[in-house]
């Protein structure tokens, strides 16, 4: 190895001065430099490993603190690192990374796989542990909240179906329940929102049936269905976890793109639309396994399935195919949603499952 | 220092530096001599540490980030530089997710939230502290010596009054709402209103006392020039909107019974009319990067060290452009081209800079009474850095 070249330097006293002191920095015994002052050929030797050097940087001048405070400015900052290396203080590792572009391509594919994994895994797990430290009394407060929302904006009437047949549907549910041996508490309501087919759970426990539903129904059987299915979003706290995993994406998106608010918004929304078709099989599978626990035929929720997707189909395009529908916000439900985005699980599937469920 | 005699001043040989120039009242310059391609390698290692170090490193990648950017920025032959400590940052990161751990406490959070909100002002000097503290020019230190009673004048004072009134209008609510509901909305616009009021309030606070040596920076700018710069804002605003408005109603406004037709919907237009409504949203965006840029050119022709004034002429409506270019190219990016837009910002910002005094002013300030903050200001145990 040849012998690092010498650089010229500036020097500046732990006192400060007016001017620079002019000198050169070189190789000097082993483990040190030596730095000469040009103008009164003061020679100094330095301890290479006292030394704290900044960093280097294509075109700043680098700045080296001597023990005694005193500070030696280099424009040379490649030949300086040279210098400290041949007297045995190589550059930190991840300087030399980040000048070699094939470490910085590594860092990059790593980062953005890190950052993935931490989105598909470490954001939602992070959520439902949280989801568990909430109390019933917030999320049920957060349900009446929701409930009035939607009788102030969407539309959410009081249900025409008599106060017997609600009374006898409600019966029914929580026999299911008692049969089936669930134990956790919901509280089931019954609205009308037009002719909308719909059903849905809230993170409290909260259940609301549309009278468009229970219209549909062929049988009681088709609504302990839809009913299992919504409890499995109630005892899975879906709600919850979905509203709390969307908050913390909002959170890391709003940090991490600032003002782009637009942008973080349609990442969220196809995060949690994505979420919420895991939540809907799962749903699915605890509707098969009470329907089975309580002798119901899972055909008839097949057959009423059917019966929306083909009332569906003459009835306004943009109308959502949910049949069975989970979300808190049912705001965005009533606005257009391309099929790929369907929070549900293709409905033919669906239809099939529980078609040949015994 | 022993080793060295100490210089006989004016007897040293000019530095090799453009500082030499006898031409003290000429402005001179501030230069950014920073890459975007350099900063972006720095940035995704401190990013990827990070991730791998569970945010641990977070505060090394600040130090680092930090640095980057006082060694870009010369003046006069010399660039600045940044000493501050990973640790004290780090200590702040810790106290912020300790924070918001307990804000998520029920019941304990509303008070953390509390005593969140009346401590900000102090984390705030501490801040500001840590940062002056650090910052060197050849060999020289700042100072921050404001105090904290200062940061709570600044802050707590105004906003405190603000929630007494809103407090108040609250209560007077409850006699009667004919009263309580005009008090109420004048509250809310008394808050806001406040906004320019307090950014100038916190200016004044860090300005008087920042410290080059023994000497402080002035401020000649009075809290009518922030109302103003929030007014030209203001008037962009609505200038945007009624144009936009025009414009559409212009295109589209003969067009409204067709509306009623679907088959006959004005499709060229109807486009024409989402991308004049896209544009006005992303011109909208551009009040950010407006304020910025005249802030600063209103704060920094306003501020003087030793008599010496500074100078910024930032090209506003360049900068908005600029601005947004980088912002689009960022989302773009998924955010990959952020380093370069922070690079690029930084220079339009500090080559826009200039000071009237020269190197060797700016050496003679600092050396007086600059050991002093070196002692006192450094190795305080309760250095903290906290981005507020």
């Amino acid at each position: 190895m040849t012998v690092p070249s010498p650089v010229p330097v500036r020097y500046y006293p732990a006192t400060g001065a007016a001017r620079a002191v002019p000198g050169e920095l070189s190789l000097g015994a082993p483990g040190k430099l030596q730095l000469r002052l040009t103008d009164d050929g003061t020679v100094r030797e330095l301890p290479a490993g006292a030394l704290r050097s900044s960093e280097r940087f294509a075109s700043a001048t680098r700045h080296v603190q001597l023990p005694d405070g005193a500070v030696i400015e280099v424009d040379d900052a490649l030949g300086l690192s040279h210098l400290l290396a041949a007297a045995g203080q190589p550059e930190r590792a991840v300087t030399r990374w980040q000048q070699s572009w094939r470490a910085v391509a590594l860092a990059t594919v790593l980062s953005a796989l890190a950052l993935g994994a931490a989105w598909q895994w470490v954001l939602p797990w992070a959520a439902d542990r949280s989801a568990a430290w909430i109390p019933v009394t917030w999320t049920q407060a957060l349900d009446r909240a929701v409930i009035a929302q939607l009788k102030a904006t969407e539309g959410l009437q009081p249900s025409a179906l008599s106060d017997a047949e609600q009374a006898r549907l409600r019966a029914r549910f929580h026999q299911v329940l008692a049969a089936a041996g669930q134990t956790t508490a919901v509280e089931i309501h019954f609205f009308r929102m037009g002719d909308t087919p719909n059903a849905f759970a809230l993170p409290g426990g909260s259940m609301v049936f549309l009278d468009g539903l229970v219209k549909r129904a062929p049988d009681d059987d088709a609504l302990i269905g839809v009913f299992a299915h919504e409890f499995g979003h109630v005892q899975h706290r879906h709600g919850l976890r979905t509203l709390l995993r969307t908050a913390a994406i909002t959170a890391v998106a709003t940090w991490y793109f600032g003002d782009f608010t637009s942008l973080a918004n349609a990442a969220i929304l196809t995060t949690q639309l994505r979420y919420s078709r895991g939540f809907e099989s799962e749903a699915d599978d605890t509707a098969l396994a009470i329907m089975r626990a309580v002798h119901a035929n899972p055909k008839s929720l097949a057959e009423l399935f059917r019966r929306m997707r083909d009332g569906h189909a003459d009835e306004s395009p943009a109308r959502d195919s949910q049949p069975v529908a989970d979300k808190a916000n049912a705001k965005r439900k009533s606005l257009s949603i391309p099929e790929f985005l369907n929070t549900h699980p293709d409905i033919e599937r669906r239809i099939e499952r529980f078609e040949r469920a015994q | 220092m022993s080793e060295f005699p100490s210089m006989p001043s004016g007897a040293t040989p000019p530095a090799p530096s453009p500082a030499t120039a006898p031409t003290p009242r000429e402005p001179q310059r501030f230069e950014f001599t920073g890459s975007g391609g350099e900063y972006f390698r720095i940035w995704i290692v401190n990013v990827l540490l990070t991730i791998v170090t569970l945010g641990i490193y977070s505060a090394w990648a600040k130090v680092r980030r930090l640095r980057y950017f006082y060694n870009n920025t010369r003046f006069a032959g010399s660039n600045f530089d940044f000493h501050g400590s990973p640790i004290a940052i780090l200590k702040g990161r810790l106290i912020a997710v300790l924070l918001v751990a307990l804000i998520n406490v029920p019941i304990l959070g509303l008070l953390v939230l509390l005593l969140y909100f009346l401590g900000l002002p102090w984390l705030l000097y501490r801040s500001l502290r840590f940062h002056l503290a650090n910052t060197t020019y050849r060999n020289l230190r700042f100072a921050f010596l404001g105090d904290a009673a200062g940061a709570y004048r600044a802050l707590l004072v105004p906003l405190g009054i603000v929630i007494a009134a809103a407090v108040i209008s609250g209560l007077t609510m409850l006699v009667s709402p004919w009263i309580g509901v005009p008090l109420l909305i004048v509250t809310m616009l008394a808050f806001y209103a406040l906004g320019p009021y307090l950014q100038y309030r916190m200016r004044r606070y860090y300005t008087e006392g920042a410290r080059a040596g023994e000497h402080a920076f002035a401020l000649h700018v009075g809290v009518g020039q922030y109302y103003a710069v929030y007014f030209v804002a203001f008037a962009y605003m609505i200038a945007l909107g009624v144009i936009a408005s025009a414009v559409v109603g212009l295109t589209l406004g003969l067009d409204v019974q067709a509306l009623a037709h679907p088959e006959q919907y004005p499709m060229g237009k109807l486009v024409a009319l989402f991308v004049m409504v896209g544009g006005f949203y992303i011109a909208m965006l551009a009040v950010g990067p407006l304020l910025i840029a005249m802030l600063q050119n209103t704060v920094w022709k306003g501020t003087s060290l030793n008599g010496h004034r500074f100078y910024s002429d930032l090209a506003v409506p360049n900068f908005m452009v600029t601005w947004l270019g980088l912002t689009i190219a960022t989302i773009l990016t998924l955010g990959l081209y952020r380093p370069f837009a922070a690079v690029t910002l930084a220079r339009l910002r500090v080559n826009a800079m200039a000071w009237t005094g020269n190197a060797d002013d700016l050496v003679a300030i600092l050396r007086q009474g600059s050991q002093q903050a070196t002692g006192a200001e450094v190795a305080d145990m309760m250095d903290i850095d906290i981005a507020v």
